[in-house]
């Protein structure tokens, strides 16, 4: 993978096919990037080094210097590329690829400029909104039960920052707050976060805008508990004898309705 | 003087010995531990909803108890049932509306209006007795013990309900110390144990576990100290958890702060039923020469 100064560098080369060190860091300057000469020799002699330019020696004023040439790495990147969403994502990263690549055909042609939803794996934070999703009847049920104002947030972070069960957590709290305001009710309530809570507050004592997100996670869960639904099934849970009475009662209280 | 004291489901049972070595202590403090006749369960988690008032009638209950007992505050040890008799005393104290319909609901009783004050044991040893007269009164002292204190959420949490400062709390440290004990600053003392997960899914239960127990032995604990039951639980009997996930993880044991009072005022570890700590405590104290 190359690194964006790297990139910068390349595309000036790709432009000129050839050019000197000066030459490319005066084309970087009009740019207006604030770089400085030996950097970009530097970086020059690195990109020689991995194959991506080639180096040619040349007289100049009595001594010498370098021009640099674009040697073709299409090849070569799209290939890396390829091999690291695969690695990394698996097929779900190619296909999120391919999707890419079909909404910015679709936005070039102006007939799709926000794409339809459903089939995007969760890589992609784009979401479709209308006035309806917004003005929600669950959300101001979420607002009545947990007695918060939902748009007081200003997306901050500081709840996700300081969450210990973050690291399990399928949904940031802060992006569980997000998505109640913009109405997206369903991705919350399907999602693991709203039980990982197990209302420390710490979220609720950080916050700098005073939204007490323990309680608006308590709203979500029961907006799910309410309908009587249970999320731990105490007749198949195999109980150790050694729990403590409060961790049954804390238990059942927070997850079955 | 004779201290009304509401002990709750767990410290009746799984964790006697957080219960037994605190009214021993407390008797040799000069006061008595009087139990709260006819309490009932606290419901252990504070319900969050605005409309859900029904979840704070059973520590309404309580706190009538406590005035019909003729006292005016009350005392708990399990962090649980003093978040949740707190909240709901607040609620009582501040909310009319809420207090009017609850006071409606329960016509059998007498109207409550949030005048009775609720207090952590680790309040009351600081604020009326006094760590400097703790301190005189420590016959062993917990000479070179380097001890970890661990507050986790609901002693501290949320803001005007716990007993100290909510991100820097001291009471603890100044207690271990008033012991003669050395305190161990962990990063972590403050952050959840994993609370009830415990129940249904320990996963997390025993990652939080792991990074709390290991950053108090990175810097040094020989022991870690608690003042919550399900706490205790998760960080002393879920090590064996995170044992069989960790290889070359090393038990620690985990003491009430109850515990570490007794055997400083000298009455034994008769007192405080070590045999229901999960990782024994007694190598450590007798290699110190407590007990």
């Amino acid at each position: 993978m190359l690194g964006s100064l790297e990139k910068r560098i390349l595309s000036v080369l790709h432009k000129e096919r050839n050019a000197t060190a000066r030459g490319i860091f005066k084309a970087l300057r009009d740019e207006g990037m604030s770089i400085t000469y030996v950097t970009v020799n530097t970086v020059l002699s690195r990109l020689n080094k991995r194959g991506f330019v080639k180096r040619t020696k040349e007289p100049f004023r009595g001594k010498f210097r370098y021009t640099y040439e674009y040697v073709k790495v299409k090849d070569q990147l799209v290939t890396d590329f390829l091999e690291d969403m695969d690695l990394l994502f698996g097929e779900e990263g190619v296909d999120y690829l391919k999707m890419k690549l079909k909404y910015r055909e679709l936005a070039s042609t102006e007939e799709m400029a926000i794409p339809v939803r459903d089939s995007v794996p969760s890589l992609d934070m784009r979401i479709s909104l209308s006035r309806n999703d917004v003005q929600n009847a669950i959300i101001k049920k979420v607002e009545d039960i947990s007695g918060q104002n939902v748009l007081a947030c200003y997306q901050c972070g500081k709840c996700s920052a300081g969450c210990p069960m973050v690291s399990l957590m399928d949904l940031l709290p802060n992006q569980i707050i997000r998505l109640v305001q913009l109405g997206q009710v369903e991705d919350v309530l399907n999602s693991k976060t709203i039980w990982l809570c197990a209302s420390c507050f710490s979220c609720t004592t950080r916050c700098p805008k005073g939204v007490d997100l323990a309680k608006v996670m308590e709203a979500l869960r029961l907006l799910l508990l309410r309908k009587s639904t249970n999320y731990v099934e105490p007749s198949e849970l195999d109980i150790d004898e050694n729990l403590p009475q409060i961790a049954l009662v804390s238990n059942f209280r927070k997850m079955t309705g | 003087m004779d201290l009304c004291y509401y002990p709750g489901c767990t410290l009746k049972t799984t964790a006697k010995n957080f219960e037994t070595p605190a009214i021993a202590s407390i008797e040799n403090l000069g006061h008595k531990m009087v139990e709260l006749p006819r309490w009932n369960c606290c419901g252990t988690v504070h319900s969050l909803a605005a409309d859900d008032l029904m979840h704070q009638l059973a520590p309404v209950r309580t706190l009538i108890r406590v005035l019909e007992a003729g006292a005016d505050k009350v005392v708990t040890l399990c962090a649980m049932c003093y978040n949740t008799l707190k909240q709901t005393n607040r609620i009582m104290l501040e909310d009319a509306d809420k207090r009017d319909r609850i006071n409606n609901f329960l016509d059998e009783e007498r109207d409550y209006s949030g005048n009775v004050s609720v207090l952590h044991l680790l309040e009351f040893l600081r604020d009326e007795v006094g760590f400097d007269e703790i301190e005189d009164k420590v016959k062993r002292p917990l000479d070179g013990l380097k001890l970890s204190p661990y507050y986790g959420c609901l002693l501290l949490r949320p803001e005007g309900i716990g007993i100290d400062d909510i991100e820097a709390p001291r009471v603890m440290e100044d207690f271990i110390m008033a012991l003669g004990g050395k305190t161990v600053e962990s990063p972590f003392k403050i952050e959840c144990c994993g609370s009830y997960h415990t129940v249904n899914d320990i996963e997390p239960v025993v990652e939080r576990t792991k990074m709390i127990i290991d950053a108090s032995i990175t810097r040094g604990a020989e022991a870690i100290v608690v003042g919550c039951p399900l706490c205790f639980f998760n960080l002393d009997y879920r090590q064996k958890n995170v044992e069989m996930k960790n290889r070359g993880f090393t038990r620690i044991p985990v003491l009430y702060f109850t515990q570490l009072l007794a055997i400083a005022l000298g009455l034994g570890g008769e007192v405080c039923d070590f045999d229901l700590n999960y990782v024994d405590p007694r190598p450590l104290l007798g290699k110190k020469g407590l007990i």
